[in-house]
């Protein structure tokens, strides 16, 4: 997981970029999602108030469509290329659960 | 008493010492009654009786228990729960939605597919994910009663509670006064693993969004 910082909301969630299982391609959009409280951002500006997806689907903010089912993926290199989001990445590692699988 | 005149016992001295002997006996005897047999106001003044631990989920639930009922359960704030091992069990009150013993739900939600799994990957360590990886001690029943012990406490308020409102949601950060778990992830692993004594827990409602110990 490519992540841009750490959760204010939770003081603990990894801010990883999540694409969204709504569109393919090129019209593939991403948002910033917390790995532990599931807060969500549309932009990289994370100090701004976040979006709380409803339980248990997370409704993407843009599109409604899942950020936890189907085809939703935390951002490969190339998606956060195509998002032009890679000068926020700060790091990348395992996602909350991730490297217990 | 109207039909009564005033001087009809005035002239006999024994009379009127008699008549105040049987008054004051009477005070006395009435006293001592209600003393050994308190009736409803003495009874409304006794604190309310503690109820036990493991019913007082389900009674907030069904009959709104005060918080009062609910700390006779728990020790004040910043010591341990007293009846720890019986907090934390859950029961299952809905398709996949369970009650806590404190009255915490938890439902379907996050990617593990249920908040519960969610806050149990918080029972072991993660030494690969960025930052801070908050691991409760005593495996899955610890992880349980100490998150329902910090939700009694900080349903209480009071100086070891942090409480912190964002937008449908409610942060706890609660001070248990022991070791309840440790530090781990990459900043755990740097550190080498500190031992933390304070919970964090994320609702919605009495939703369970997360819950994981922390460093405060």
């Amino acid at each position: 997981m490519f992540y841009v910082g750490f959760c204010a909301v939770c003081g603990e969630g990894t801010l990883g970029i999540r694409m969204c299982a709504g569109q393919k391609g090129e019209r593939q959009h991403g948002v910033v999602l917390c790995d532990e409280c599931d807060a969500v951002w549309t932009t990289l500006d994370t100090s701004q108030a976040p979006v709380f997806p409803e339980q248990p689907d997370l409704p993407c903010p843009i599109c409604s469509a899942s950020l936890v089912r189907h085809a939703a993926h935390w951002a490969t290199a190339e998606e956060i290329d195509r998002l032009q989001w890679r000068h926020a990445v700060i790091g990348e590692g395992w996602a909350l659960g991730d490297e217990l699988d | 008493m109207k039909h009564i005149k005033r001087g009809a016992f005035s002239p006999n001295p024994l009379a009127k010492g008699v008549l105040l002997a049987c008054i004051v006996l009477t005070g006395i005897i009435v006293q001592r009654y209600r003393q050994e047999r308190p009736g409803p106001s003495a009874a409304s003044s006794k604190p309310i009786a503690s109820k036990p631990v493991d019913k007082a989920g389900a009674e907030a639930e069904n009959a709104g228990a005060s918080t009062t009922d609910r700390s006779s359960s728990v020790d004040a704030p910043h010591s341990a729960p007293r009846k720890l091992a019986q907090l934390g069990q859950l029961r299952e009150v809905g398709a996949d939605v369970y009650l806590s013993t404190a009255g915490l739900r938890y439902s379907p939600g996050s990617r593990e597919g249920h908040r519960l799994k969610h806050v149990l990957l918080h029972t072991k360590d993660q030494p690969g994910r960025p930052g801070s990886h908050g691991v409760f001690l005593g495996g899955r029943d610890g992880a349980l009663a100490t998150v329902d012990a910090a939700y009694l406490i900080a349903k209480q308020g009071g100086d070891h509670t942090q409480v912190e409102q964002q937008g449908v949601r409610t942060v706890y950060t609660v001070d248990l006064g022991k070791a309840i778990g440790y530090v781990g992830g990459q900043i755990g692993k740097r550190r080498e693993h500190p031992r933390v004594t304070h919970v964090r827990i994320v609702l919605e409602g009495t939703n369970v969004i997360t819950a994981f110990p922390v460093s405060p």
